[in-house]
C-alpha cells in the first residue's frame, strides 16, 4: 500500500472546507446565542449540583442536576440532646421543618451549623400530654407557654445528625448510613 | 367535524401556543407554597392575566416578571424543588429571551431542542454508579414505592403488602437508626428491575443522541423516541416533568405536522386529567 502524499490543490479543498464549517457555526452562534443562554445555565447549575453531590452530600435528586431515580434517595435525621454520658432523641420542632428538611437534603457545614445553634438555642421541655408514663422530648414554639405537663430537659449540647440510607441487594438488608453529624453548646 | 379538527390543527403554530401551555402549567402546578406563599401568590395572579389576555403574552415584560418571580423562588428552595422545576424556570428564561431574538420561533425551537438534550445527557451521566448500573436502585424501588403496586398485577403478586411491609421496617431504620432486613419479595423483581435498569438507560441514551442531532435529521426519531419514553408515564404519573417534556417537545413539531399535534395534545389531556385515574382503577 502506497501513501500519496495529497496535493496542494487537495490541501486547499480541505482547508475551505473547515473553513466553511467554522463559518457556518460562527454564523449559527451569532444568530442563536440567546436562545442558548438557558442551556448554558443549565449546564452551569448541573455541573454545581454533580460537585456539590460527590464533596457535600447533596441529595442526588435535588439541585438541577437531573440525578431523579438514579440512587436511593432516602434520608433521615436525628436530634440529640446530650448531657455528659447520655443523650436523649427529640421529636421534629414545628417551627424548624421546613430547615430541617433543607438540611436532610443537603447538610452543609453552615446551614448544619445555623439549624444546631436555633435547637441549642430552643426550650426543651418532656411533654407528658399524650402519655402520662412515657414523655417525648419537644422544642417549645416561641410564644408557646410552659404548662403542667411539662418537665425541662437539662442538656448541655444538641447533636443533629444526618443519614442516608444503603441497601444489598445480595443480603437485602438496609443500612443507616451518617453523612454527616455537628453539636452545639448550650 | 374531523375535517375541522384537522384545520384547527394545522393553523395552531407549536411555538406560539407553547407559551399558553407554558401559563396553564405554572397556574396547575405552581402551587406549593413552601414557606413563601407571596411568591406563588404573585406567579398565579400573573399567569392568571396572560391566560386572559392574548396580548399580555406577547411582551417581553410580561414573561421577564414571570421567570424573576420563578427564579426567585427556585433560589429560596433550591435544596427541595425537584428538577423538572428546575427544566421549567429554564424553558420560562427561554421563553422570555426568545422575544429579544430576530427568529422568535427559530429562538425557542433551539432552546427547547438543547434543553431537552442537556437534560438528558445529566440524566445518564447521574445514573452512571454502582447502585443504579447494578439493578439495586430499581429493585429497592420496586420493594418500597407504591408507584410500582402496578407491576403486581402482572406478575400475580401481592405488592400492596409488600411494599408496606418494606415501608413500616424503613420507618424502623429512620426512628433507630439501625439495619433491617427488607422482605425481597418474589425471585421476579430481579429479573424486572434489571429490566428497567437497562431499559433506562438505553431510552435515555438514545434520547440524548438523537436530540443533539440536528432537527431536520431526526425529526421522526425525536419524536418518537420522547413518546415512547413518556409511555412511561401512563402507568408512573409524575405529571410535572411529563408535562414539561411534553410543552419542550410540542415547541419543536412542524407545523404541517397535526397528526403529531394531536396525539401531544392528548398526551397532555391525559396526564393532567386521567393518568391517576386510570391507574387507581387498573392497578
Amino acid at each position: 500500500m502506497t501513501w500519496n502524499k495529497p496535493t496542494f490543490t487537495k490541501l486547499k479543498k480541505l482547508d475551505h472546507t473547515f473553513l466553511r464549517f467554522g463559518e457556518r457555526i460562527r454564523q449559527w452562534l451569532a444568530e442563536h446565542w440567546l436562545a442558548l443562554i438557558p442551556v448554558i445555565v443549565l449546564h452551569a447549575i448541573a455541573w454545581r449540583q454533580i460537585t456539590l453531590r460527590n464533596m457535600d452530600h447533596l441529595d442526588a435528586w435535588k439541585g438541577g442536576g437531573f440525578g431523579m431515580f438514579s440512587t436511593i434517595g432516602d434520608r433521615f435525621y436525628h436530634i440529640h440532646l446530650m448531657t455528659n454520658k447520655t443523650f436523649e432523641c427529640s421529636e421534629t420542632p414545628k417551627g424548624l421543618r421546613k430547615k430541617l428538611s433543607k438540611t436532610k437534603k443537603y447538610p452543609s457545614y453552615m446551614m448544619m451549623e445555623s439549624v444546631a445553634k436555633e435547637l441549642a438555642e430552643g426550650t426543651w421541655v418532656y411533654d407528658y400530654k399524650i402519655k402520662r408514663d412515657s414523655a417525648s422530648v419537644v422544642m417549645l414554639g416561641r410564644d408557646e407557654p410552659l404548662t403542667q405537663h411539662h418537665r425541662m430537659v437539662r442538656f448541655d449540647s444538641v447533636e443533629l445528625q444526618v443519614f442516608s440510607v444503603r441497601f444489598n441487594k445480595e443480603t437485602f438488608t438496609l443500612e443507616p448510613r451518617l453523612l454527616r453529624k455537628l453539636a452545639c453548646l448550650k | 367535524m374531523i375535517p375541522k379538527i384537522r384545520h384547527k390543527l394545522l393553523i395552531l403554530e407549536p411555538t406560539k401556543f407553547t407559551p399558553l401551555l407554558a401559563i396553564f402549567f405554572m397556574i396547575t402546578h405552581f402551587k406549593d407554597f413552601m414557606n413563601h406563599p407571596a411568591i406563588p401568590a404573585l406567579v398565579a395572579l400573573i399567569a392568571a392575566i396572560g391566560l386572559l389576555f392574548e396580548n399580555a403574552r406577547g411582551f417581553a415584560r410580561y414573561w421577564a416578571v414571570l421567570t424573576s418571580l420563578y427564579a426567585a423562588w427556585v433560589v429560596l428552595n433550591w435544596q427541595l424543588i425537584d428538577n423538572h422545576m428546575y427544566l421549567w424556570g429554564y424553558w420560562l428564561l427561554a421563553i422570555t429571551l426568545s422575544h429579544f431574538s430576530k427568529n422568535k420561533a427559530k429562538a425557542l425551537v433551539v432552546s427547547a431542542q438543547y434543553l431537552i438534550a442537556s437534560c438528558m445527557v445529566y440524566a445518564i451521566i447521574q445514573k452512571m454508579n454502582p447502585t443504579f448500573l447494578s439493578g439495586d436502585f430499581f429493585y429497592f424501588q420496586l420493594l418500597t414505592d407504591s408507584r410500582f403496586t402496578f407491576i403486581g398485577k402482572l406478575i400475580q403478586f401481592n405488592m400492596v403488602d409488600l411494599i408496606v411491609e418494606n415501608k413500616l421496617l424503613i420507618q424502623e431504620v429512620m426512628t433507630n437508626a439501625k439495619t433491617v432486613r427488607l422482605n425481597p419479595g418474589p425471585h421476579m423483581l430481579h429479573i424486572i428491575s434489571q429490566c428497567l435498569t437497562w431499559y433506562v438507560i438505553a431510552i435515555e441514551a438514545a434520547l440524548a443522541l438523537v436530540f443533539l442531532l440536528p432537527r431536520r435529521v431526526a425529526y421522526a426519531w425525536q419524536h418518537w423516541l420522547m413518546l415512547l419514553f413518556l409511555s412511561t408515564y401512563f402507568i408512573l404519573p409524575i405529571k410535572g416533568f411529563a408535562f414539561a417534556l411534553l410543552s419542550l417537545s410540542f415547541t419543536l413539531i412542524k407545523p404541517t405536522d397535526a397528526g403529531l399535534k394531536l396525539l401531544y395534545l392528548c398526551f397532555m389531556l391525559y396526564i393532567f386529567s386521567f393518568s391517576v385515574m386510570v391507574v387507581n382503577v387498573f392497578f
